[in-house]
């Protein structure tokens, strides 16, 4: 078993810890309670994770997305319906905020998505004594499967999901985390930058 | 006293921003590291508060410059990259503090009193 796979096999098994890391941080960064629920960690067709996406009643999102380099290469996203998205940036911009975003709440959500997907890395790089660099954060507003970055489709990925649930509220979100090894990078294909 | 914040997220400048002018602090803002360099260099801040992931140029190759150019500089990094190795190249590079993002306000301003007194 090569290094990689080796650290692909230990990632599958202690997700749970980076999850909670990432709860906390999103909970600190909002100032809203969450929950992290409906954990898994499965390995599939990364074509058949967007077809998930794609099929849902109303599939318009709202994506943060960021890379991470180290001792494999990771995808991080952060999924929100549109309307979820401007309910939490109200909250953290301390008013209501309308749809499209402007450049401050932009960068309010790919903040969020910088400190969440950076507190699920930390809990692995100490874990393994390494770093795991982010890529700057982006955010993208498309429908259905175009939003989301672009595996090879054929190639069975190690998916981490959680959906986040604010306490008490109808206010939730998702984070998809796929380790790859480096010739599986994703690209982005579709949906309009923000 | 003249703070400089350093972070490509306006949305954190404005925050942290609020936040020290809040306490008396003056306070410049930069949005990349190479900002940082240039308007450490024209503004003469009393303190730098860096983030590291930036395009450009990052928080650390900033932190890299602006001690070259000022070795008494005093850098506080403010980074989600609570990474111990991250950490320790910082403090190695030279950073008085470092903060990881999210954090409470009271360490933001309990780090900036320590490291200006």
């Amino acid at each position: 078993m090569s290094q990689v796979d080796e650290v692909l096999t230990i990632w599958g098994k202690i997700c749970g810890p980076g999850l909670d890391e990432a709860g906390r941080a999103l909970s600190q960064m909002t100032g809203l309670e969450f929950t992290m629920e409906d954990r898994a960690v499965n390995e599939e067709n990364w074509g058949d994770v967007l077809e998930r996406f794609n099929s849902r009643d109303e599939p318009e999102y709202c994506l943060v997305h960021l890379g991470a380099r180290g001792l494999v290469t990771a995808q991080i996203m952060l999924i929100f319906s549109p309307d979820h998205c401007r309910r939490l940036i109200s909250t953290m911009m301390g008013e209501e905020v309308e749809l499209p975003l402007d450049d401050v709440g932009l960068s309010a959500l790919a903040e969020i998505g910088n400190v969440v997907g950076t507190a699920f890395l930390n809990v692995f790089a100490n874990l393994f004594r390494t770093t795991f660099e982010p890529t700057i954060p982006h955010v993208l507003h498309g429908r259905g499967r175009q939003v989301f970055p672009e595996f090879a489709c054929t190639r069975r990925v190690l998916v981490t999901e959680a959906i986040f649930r604010v306490t008490g509220q109808a206010l939730t979100g998702e984070i998809l985390i796929v380790p790859t090894r480096t010739d599986q990078d994703a690209e982005h294909k579709g949906g309009s930058a923000q | 006293m003249k703070i400089l914040i350093v972070d490509d997220a306006a949305f954190m400048r404005l925050r942290l921003k609020k936040l020290l002018t809040q306490e008396g602090y003056e306070v410049e803002e930069a949005g990349n590291g190479q900002e940082a360099v240039d308007k450490y260099q024209t503004l003469h801040p009393d303190c730098v508060l860096m983030d590291i992931t930036m395009p450009e140029m990052s928080g650390i190759e900033a932190l890299k410059a602006i001690k070259a150019h000022d070795s008494e500089a005093k850098v506080i990094m403010v980074s989600a990259l609570g990474q111990q190795a991250m950490v320790i190249q910082a403090i190695e590079q030279g950073a008085r503090d470092f903060i990881v993002k999210p954090y409470e306000p009271t360490r933001v301003l309990t780090s900036l009193s320590k490291v200006l007194s």
